[in-house]
């Protein structure tokens, strides 16, 4: 009786540590393996060449998100009365650069067009935030069909 | 769309769920077996009834999971098992303490299990629920508004929160909760364009630049509708004094605004609403008032205001590390041990192990949930899938915490665990929820996603999740040892019903007090009622006294047993092994001619071996029949004679001339303070000295010093034990004898003082106290210590009548 009592005992906490340790040992294999996989995927650096006479040397990120806009502390920041201080953001996700405005006064403009919504950039891509015009080049930009 | 493809994540969750179902099988199994664990045999009784909750939650998992892997495919395989474990820990929880409650909690896991089941079929972008956001929740705010007017409460006392009606009832402010969810998520979907404004800048990328919020635009025209919904929300709840929900309410809000607008000032700004909101409710509400305090300070009221704090801790410390078991121990002394208190009630039966096993089963259901938000396929889903989060571990972890007093205790249920009709079906249909998002459908996500807010989240309940489990240990190990001696642990007295309590034998080994019955229905009885206030009484109402209370330990079986044989009953059974006898020096002969002689009369008096010490008889009178303690308590306590008062050893009477009789007084005979006896005689610390005053069994010693030619014996009531083993085995007396006079000078005194034959002596002595209380001493003893039972007595009579004192003397000391 003793002993059968002690046994139920110990398998119940058995089954509820096995359930947990089977599940968080999943979960950590899960996490190795995408952790490997996010390793792999490398994020292709954006960089943006001032066109018509704009200042300065080319810039480079590569990080997932760039802020633009005149005020300190944006990642791009763009000294220019035509730009408002939260003007754009550039992001990266789902294996693809986009451009998004953030109800900027004088808008931002995708190849001409202004924008209204989130965008996709491409490696050649011509971008104006206010009256400043760059060009994109994607580094070793992953192909449509990738998508 | 039809097959039931085995994929991993079918694989993973069928094998949980096979994990889970073999735990509860093994509780269930258990629970099954308790009732004869309480009896100590295989023949008695045994429990069936949960088993039909068990095969209940089969289906209703079994069920989900193919109908899961069928509407839902890939989804996350982690959610619904957790669920399950927990939902049927509940229920089988419920089942052990209140099996009607469990009959009810299947069927509601049942109707939780059939919301799940049909909602699997509901659209993947969970349109209906955001398109209308405002017609839901102004629907369960109008539902539990209607409270306020109809509510009723199924108990009969307590705040009026249900709706209901033909005995079913309904708590309007569960389904509130999820439906402040879906709005708010709705909302901040919404505006997805101002909330990018909000937003601080550049994640903090830029290098040397401080972190962003001085730029972002304003909080207040984002969150002002949500405000004013949140703030009616909460203003019913206030109204309602479901005090437990609204905090519930506030975290969520906080939680969702957070991850939103990715606003650290919402964190001060929610921490500053809980400081300010209870600052309120301290000053405003009773009941805020006497939850803080009882949790700031448990111990200052722990049979008042902080008793279900108080029981629930140790009910913790009573589960020890692996816990009494399902069905053992005494879980339901936790005033609503299966609804809010439900984890105190777990910590007994499965101890700290089950504890940190729940919180895991909690922490990866808020892990989960939170890879889900972060892979939702648009906004709203997301912030829908972090607000079910937060809710679930939110909630959880206030109760959980207020049980271990991590928090104040608040008034809600542990989701998916406490008993509850509308808290399991919520919990379910958050579940649902969860489910349906994490379900991957090919969608891209059109807008970037900061993790962070996400990442704090899980980190601020992984780290109360990780507080609430050292708080469990600090319980279990650190403070419990401790805390399960104290008095009003009720398990002790409830003990007293399973185990048999050990016998009082008087000298001559005729029982004083024993107890008598069955296993689970032992009744203490004392046998000769008038030793009632020197053998006193074990109680759950009314605690212990006298004998049984210094005795305790033996008569409980915590003393004189191996330590090993202890451990293992506690381990087994959760008690200790049947109690020791023990053996008293009184003589019930004597005793009943002393009771017989003091009838009537208010006084005391001791008899005593003069040179063994033994007490052979010890009356206080008026006394007490502890057989009807219930029936007499209120008399007895406002009785203005104090019939609970043993006058024997804690009565301190004037002893006037005695003083000057009596050679060197009675201080110089070595009786004060009071030689240590296993009775309390009214010498510890914090009892104040009454100069010149002393008790019976002071000058009973006294007596005897003078008979043992000068020798004071040390005072013994308890002489044996009966030690397993062993047998009977003697106690010494806790104290030495002295030599307090010269014998000569004692045997002047015995000569002076000699009566009738050179038998024994007696001196007589009024003392009327200052006050006018009349009181008359006797004091007589043996004239030697050479043969047969050598004698010395002391009465205190509070009457002016020697004549009647001594002939109570005369009767006893006469051979």
């Amino acid at each position: 009786m003793e002993l059968a009592i002690l046994a139920l005992r110990a398998l119940m906490l058995a089954a509820l540590y096995g359930f947990l340790g089977w599940a968080f040992w999943l979960l950590w294999q899960g996490l190795q393996r995408q952790s490997q996989k996010t390793g792999a995927a490398q994020l292709p650096a954006l960089t943006l060449f001032a066109l018509d006479g704009g200042e300065g040397e080319p810039q480079r990120f590569a990080q997932p998100e760039i802020s633009v806009g005149r005020q300190p502390g944006s990642d791009l920041r763009l000294a220019d009365s035509a730009v408002s201080a939260r003007h754009a953001r550039l992001t990266y996700h789902h294996s693809q650069w986009w451009v998004e405005d953030l109800l900027s006064r004088n808008g931002t403009f995708l190849n001409g067009e202004r924008l209204t919504t989130p965008l996709v950039l491409a490696d050649g891509d011509e971008v104006r935030f206010g009256g400043l015009l760059f060009r994109v080049e994607i580094e070793n930009a992953p192909a449509l069909a990738e998508l | 769309m039809a097959d039931t493809r085995f994929t991993r994540r079918a694989a993973i969750q069928l094998g949980l769920l096979i994990f889970a179902g073999a735990f509860l099988a093994f509780y269930a199994a258990h629970l099954s077996l308790s009732p004869a664990v309480f009896q100590r045999s295989w023949s008695g009784p045994f429990r069936w009834g949960h088993w039909l909750g068990l095969l209940v939650w089969l289906l209703v998992f079994g069920t989900a999971h193919f109908q899961s892997l069928r509407r839902l495919p890939d989804h996350d395989p982690y959610l619904l098992p957790a669920a399950a474990l927990l939902s049927g820990w509940g229920m089988l929880t419920v089942w052990s303490l209140l099996p009607n409650f469990g009959m009810r909690q299947a069927v509601w896991l049942a109707i939780g299990g059939a919301a799940l089941v049909l909602g699997f079929r509901l659209p993947a972008d969970l349109g209906f629920l955001r398109r209308y956001k405002y017609v839901w929740l102004s629907a369960s705010l109008l539902l539990t508004a209607a409270t306020l007017l109809l509510g009723v409460n199924p108990l009969g006392v307590g705040p009026r929160m249900w709706l209901g009606c033909c005995g079913v009832y309904f708590q309007p402010s569960e389904p509130l909760k999820l439906m402040l969810i879906a709005y708010l998520a709705a909302v901040m979907a919404d505006r997805q364009a101002l909330l990018a404004l909000v937003h601080p800048l550049g994640g903090g990328h830029a290098p040397g630049a401080p972190a962003g919020e001085g730029w972002a635009a304003p909080l207040l025209p984002l969150l002002a509708p949500t405000l004013v919904m949140a703030g009616l929300a909460l203003a019913l709840l206030g109204i309602q004094r479901d005090l437990g929900t609204a905090a519930v309410l506030l975290f969520l809000y906080a939680a969702i605004t957070y991850v939103t607008t990715r606003r650290r000032l919402v964190l001060l700004l929610a921490g500053a609403g809980v400081a300010a909101s209870g600052l309120i409710g301290y000053l405003a509400y009773d009941l805020v008032r006497l939850r803080l305090e009882a949790w700031l300070d448990p111990w200052l009221d722990p049979s008042g205001r902080s008793y279900q704090i108080v029981q629930a801790l140790l009910a913790v410390a009573n589960g020890g590390l692996i816990g009494r078991g399902p069905g053992l121990g005494n879980p339901g002394v936790v005033p609503l041990a299966h609804s809010d208190l439900i984890f105190a009630a777990i910590a007994e039966q499965t101890g700290l192990f089950g504890m940190i096993g729940l919180l895991a089963a909690l922490a990866l259901l808020a892990g989960r949930g939170l890879v889900t938000a972060l892979r939702s396929p648009d906004n709203y889903r997301r912030y829908l899938a972090a607000g079910l989060t937060a809710y679930l571990a939110g909630q959880a972890l206030l109760i959980v915490g207020g049980t271990l007093r991590l928090f104040p205790l608040t008034g809600i249920t542990l989701p998916f665990v406490s008993y509850g009709g509308s808290s399991l079906l919520v919990s379910c249909l958050a579940l649902l929820l969860l489910l349906i998002v994490s379900t991957p459908r090919g969608e891209w996500s059109a807008h970037p996603l900061d993790a962070r807010p996400y990442m704090r989240l899980g980190l601020v309940i992984g780290l109360t999740i990780a507080a609430a489990a050292l708080a469990a240990g600090w319980w279990v190990v650190y403070r419990g040892p401790d805390l399960l001696t104290r008095t009003d642990n009720p398990r002790r007295a409830l003990g007293d019903l399973y185990v048999r309590r050990g016998s009082l034998l008087d000298r001559n080994e005729h029982p004083i007090s024993e107890s008598s019955g069955a296993p689970g229905t032992y009744i203490r009885r004392v046998l000769y009622p008038p030793l009632s206030i020197v053998v006193g009484y074990v109680s759950p109402v009314y605690g212990q006294s006298g004998l049984e209370a210094t005795l305790d330990d033996y008569l409980r079986g915590r003393q004189g047993y191996p330590f090993s044989e202890t451990w293992w009953n506690q381990l087994v059974y959760g008690q200790p092994p049947p109690g020791l006898g023990v053996r008293l020096a009184l003589d019930l002969d004597l005793q009943a001619r002393a009771d017989r002689l003091l009838e009537g009369q208010r006084g005391a008096l001791v008899l005593l071996n003069a040179n063994t010490g033994e007490i052979l008889a010890m009356a206080s009178h008026p006394g007490f029949d502890a057989n009807r303690l219930s029936a007499d308590w209120a008399e007895l306590v406002n009785d203005a004679d104090a019939p609970l008062f043993n006058r024997a050893t804690l009565g301190r009477y004037p002893v006037g001339e005695l003083e000057q009789l009596l050679p060197q007084g009675l201080a110089g005979l070595g009786v004060d303070p009071t030689p240590r006896l296993r009775l309390p005689t009214g010498d510890a610390a914090g009892d104040l000295p009454e100069p010149g005053a002393y008790s019976p069994l002071q000058a009973a010693l006294a007596a005897a010093a003078l008979s043992n030619n000068g020798i004071r014996p040390a005072p013994r009531i308890v002489t044996a034990v009966n030690l397993p083993g062993s047998g009977w085995t003697l106690l010494p007396a806790l104290d030495q004898p002295l030599e307090v006079v010269a014998a000569e000078a004692a045997q002047r005194f015995k000569d002076k003082h000699a009566f009738k034959g050179d038998v024994f002596w007696q001196v007589i002595v009024e003392a009327g106290t200052d006050s006018g209380a009349p009181l008359t001493w006797y004091l007589g003893g043996a004239l030697s210590v050479r043969d047969g039972m050598p004698l010395a007595l002391a009465v205190a009579l509070e009457d002016q009548n020697p004549g009647l004192a001594e002939r109570i003397g005369q009767a006893l000391l006469q051979p």
